[in-house]
């Protein structure tokens, strides 16, 4: 019988993007956003999901422009061989270091809010241990689980979203725009780290069973971690307030701490709402490790990703390694941050370039 | 099956094989003209059994030397009396002196087919094999003088079980038959439920020595022709030599084996297969197995009940709900209770924790020991009672609900509380209706107590994502066994975590690529309401 489920389908895509963005950084977003833009930190929030659905926006011409190929094939197309040898290493590092850098936060997080006496090697060796199997299984596999998973991930957040209001405040964020406008347009590039992940689209496209809609999936796929970030950081200020916020390490969790349920069952459901954010990012970091090896394959001109997977894993979990404290991670995810930038312009200039040039398919 | 391996019995097994083998060399295969030649190539094969009965006689008036060739046990004696026997021996002699015309001996043959016998299914097998096959499966073989084939007629009757409800799929309402172990019977059973001429039931054999008569039955214009297509090349590549049950089958039709979930699904009642058949998927029926395969199968089904779907839709979904949270309670409650009380008390209650805390104090092992060793009893417990004689099995519940539930907590071995999780496990793991597949989800949760044991609600966690990582990478005949959660098929959740009114469902499930999606399109009520 055919196999039309290895194909991709449109609300696969939509999926795949939404749940590749939500992730990790959830726990720490509302901290850089007070952070840097203290409480305008919503309004950058938001600022950044727009200008981020903008640059999606011209990843998805670029995916329809190409749908045969990922990036790191059709770039040689438009820009020649060796600038395109040389995105692809730029790409591969880009997915190698915010793989790290979440595999780092993740567990680090795990082994501040769940397991204290466990090592931090034992914890990342056992997460890529599920990470690795389902990257093997390739990309329908990850889309499935996406679909499967991230309903679950988005309704969690809501319920902590809905559950917060009870204790929301509006003093702390209003009068909006109480800060100089600069202060929270320098928050836009610390913020892009979590929304990044829709770099996904570029090397699901040749997958897709039917292109032509591809953006308007692309774009669907956005549209929940614009809705949930925004309100996220809005009602975790609202509550726990600019400068605890700020300061705190799990701003999400403290967040769920704040939440009683009616009833008096359950006394710390933060640990509930771990639970489906390990999924998440779960879900994340399979994407970013499946399009490191791709990348990797596609470098080297070879069609088979699996055993690439097992070459990077390694490095990963050396690289992960390497921040020594809270503040080294911080650091080390505000360059990740900065590299995904430098990769958003790159995609940017590639897509201008196919414009100029003419290559590609060009739609009705 | 089960040769033991004493070389002294396989030196013994080579010795009978290789005596077979002779006498297959010594034998031509091909018929004779002679009637006696003929009979001792039967004999060279069949001579030694006891079984084979080997029936001399003369045909008519002018004694025309015949013989029969049956297989005792397989055949109705009535039959081969009334219908075969007597007519060939004495009532054709009776028709030969009143019309005073003796048949031809160069015409016996087809007079014989054409007039004598009164058997409907009459067939003619031109080689020894054709005959032996037909034999076997309990027709009865006539020779006549003079002529290279065989006269095959059809007396089939052996002793069998009559139709009863089946055991394993009981419904309180909705028909109460269930498949037999012969395959007419069920084929019957099942055509009597859908009469369109396009519901086709092929037959192959498979087996090597054991020749079991398969049938797969699909209709025409609603599964798609590739599912077939694949069915029947699955089913060809089957190389074995004795099927005793359809679940060897299933091992040899199946996707992937190395799995605990069943990728097949398995029903005893002809009107859940009908239903199956009428949603685009393609039956396995084998002889001598109450079991129809119905493929392909996801993981969804093995939560629905034909019940599901004669009950009222609002009351079926709630219990199709129960279920999942059946399979959730079955696989993780242990591993879940685990890791609260060992890693993270604070997750429940104070009050409650304290009280955990204080029916744990007398308890000698850590929680993960002690949820082991409950859940392990358990078991025991389960597979001696499911094997018990029924008379015995009272005696099981005895020793169970006392020894587990009271005396073990007594003496200080477990706690109330883990009984309670133990209980809670086995009556959830019951409430999942399909057999095989409650069998897997329930051993599932010794994985998860002993992942909560190492990493607590991190370990369940990655042991969830585990299984669902294996769960979505399987496929049954092409379909993802997830379907329609994963990927996710809109249309086909009308049927999926409730059970939306018939009127709402009037679509097949998509999953299966039916030829053709709509139940309406071809229901005469509703053309006869259009032309009104």
């Amino acid at each position: 019988m055919k196999d039309k489920t290895d194909r991709l389908s449109n609300i696969q895509i939509s999926f795949l993007i939404s749940s590749t963005i939500i992730g990790v950084t959830v726990l720490v977003l509302p901290r850089t956003a007070a952070e840097l833009a203290k409480s305008g930190g919503f309004i950058a929030t938001f600022v950044t999901g727009i200008l981020m659905a903008l640059v999606l926006l011209i990843t998805a011409l670029l995916a329809k422009r190409f749908p045969r190929s990922t990036i790191i094939e059709f770039s040689s197309e438009i820009i020649g061989i060796v600038p395109a040898k040389t995105l692809g290493v730029i790409f591969l590092l880009h997915f190698i270091v915010v793989s790290s850098s979440i595999l780092r936060i993740f567990c680090d997080a795990i082994k501040v809010l769940l397991l204290e006496q466990t090592p931090l090697e034992i914890l990342i060796i056992t997460f890529l241990f599920v990470v690795v199997y389902l990257c093997l299984n390739g990309i329908s596999s990850i889309a499935k689980i996406c679909e499967y998973f991230e309903p679950l991930v988005i309704g969690t957040m809501f319920l902590v979203i809905v559950l917060s209001f009870r204790n929301f405040s509006h003093e702390e964020l209003l009068p909006a725009f109480r800060e100089d406008v600069f202060e929270w347009i320098s928050a836009i590039p610390a913020l892009t780290i979590s929304y990044l992940g829709f770099e996904i689209l570029l090397f699901a496209a040749p997958y897709v069973q039917n292109p032509d809609k591809i953006i308007r999936y692309a774009l669907l796929g956005i549209l929940p971690s614009v809705v949930v970030y925004t309100l996220l950081v809005t009602v975790t200020i609202g509550t726990v307030g600019v400068e605890p916020v700020a300061r705190s390490l799990y701003p999400f969790i403290q967040l769920a701490r704040y939440i009683r349920f009616p009833g008096g069952f359950g006394e710390r459901f933060d640990i509930f709402f771990m639970v489906f954010w390990i999924l998440g990012a779960y879900t994340t970091l399979s994407s970013y490790i499946y399009m490191a090896s791709v990348s990797l394959s596609r470098l080297l001109g070879l069609r088979d990703f699996r055993p690439f997977v097992m070459l990077i894993v390694p490095f990963l979990y050396v690289l992960s390694l390497v921040p020594q404290n809270i503040k080294e991670i911080s650091t080390f995810s505000q360059y990740a941050s900065y590299l995904g930038l430098v990769v958003l312009a790159l995609v940017v200039i590639v897509y201008i370039l196919a414009l100029i040039l003419k290559k590609g398919e060009v739609s009705r | 099956m089960g040769y033991t391996k004493n070389p002294k019995n396989i030196e013994a097994m080579q010795k009978n094989r290789n005596e077979q083998l002779k006498s297959e060399e010594r034998v031509d295969l091909t018929l004779e003209k002679s009637v006696s030649k003929n009979l001792e190539k039967f004999k060279a094969f069949l001579g030694e059994s006891s079984d084979a009965v080997f029936r001399e006689f003369s045909l008519g008036m002018q004694g025309i030397p015949c013989a029969a060739v049956f297989i005792d046990g397989l055949v109705d004696e009535m039959v081969i009396n009334e219908q075969i026997l007597k007519p060939m021996m004495y009532q054709i002699a009776i028709l030969e002196n009143t019309l005073q015309k003796p048949i031809e001996p160069g015409k016996a043959f087809e007079y014989v087919k054409m007039r004598v016998l009164a058997v409907g299914d009459i067939k003619e097998a031109e080689t020894l094999d054709e005959a032996f096959i037909l034999i076997m499966s309990g027709e009865v073989g006539i020779m006549i003088e003079g002529f290279e084939k065989i006269l095959i007629a059809s007396a089939r009757g052996w002793p069998q079980r009559s139709i009863e409800e089946p055991p394993s799929e009981i419904v309180i309402r909705g028909p109460r038959e269930g498949f037999t172990e012969t395959l007419r019977s069920n084929t019957a059973l099942l055509r009597r439920k859908i009469k369109d001429p396009n519901f086709v039931i092929k037959n192959i054999q498979i087996g090597r020595r054991g020749k079991t008569d398969v049938a797969y039955a699909y209709i025409k214009g609603i599964a798609n022709q590739k599912l077939v297509e694949e069915v029947e090349r699955r089913l060809n590549q089957i190389d074995v030599d004795i099927f005793l049950d359809s679940s060897q089958i299933e091992h040899h039709v199946q996707d992937r084996y190395m799995t605990i979930f069943p990728q097949i699904e398995v029903s005893e009642r002809p009107d859940r297969t009908a239903a199956s058949l009428a949603e685009g998927r393609v039956a396995i029926l084998m002889d001598n197995s109450p079991y129809a395969l119905i493929v392909p199968a996801t993981f969804y089904q093995f939560f629905q009940s034909s019940e599901d779907y004669y009950e009222r839709w609002p009351l079926a979904s709630i219990i199709r709900i129960l279920r999942w949270i059946g399979a959730f309670l079955a696989s993780l409650t242990p591993g879940l209770y685990v890791s609260i009380v060992s890693f993270h008390p604070g997750f429940i209650p104070t009050s409650l924790a304290i009280s955990i805390a204080a029916t744990r104090a007398t308890v000698p092992f850590p929680a993960f020991l002690e949820a082991l060793l409950m859940e392990l009893t358990f078991e025991l417990l389960r597979e001696a009672g499911a094997r018990l004689p029924r008379a015995i099995g009272q005696t099981i519940g005895i020793v169970g609900g006392l020894i587990i539930g009271d005396a073990a907590v007594r003496a200080g071995i477990t706690s109330p509380i883990m009984v309670i999780v133990v209980a809670i496990t086995a009556i959830a793991s019951f409430i999942i209706p399909s057999y095989n597949a409650a069998l897997g989800i329930r051993l599932l949760r010794f994985p998860f107590i002993i992942l909560a044991a190492i990493f607590g609600i991190y370990g369940v966690i990655l042991g969830f994502i585990f299984l669902n990582v294996h769960l979505v990478s399987l496929k049954s005949y092409g379909v993802s066994f997830m379907t329609p959660q994963a990927p996710i098929r809109y249309q086909d959740w009308k049927d999926f975590l409730i059970r939306l009114p018939s009127q709402m469902a009037m679509r097949r499930p998509t999953s299966t690529y039916p030829v053709d999606i709509d139940r309406r399109e071809q229901d005469p009520v509703k053309e006869e309401h259009n032309e009104r």
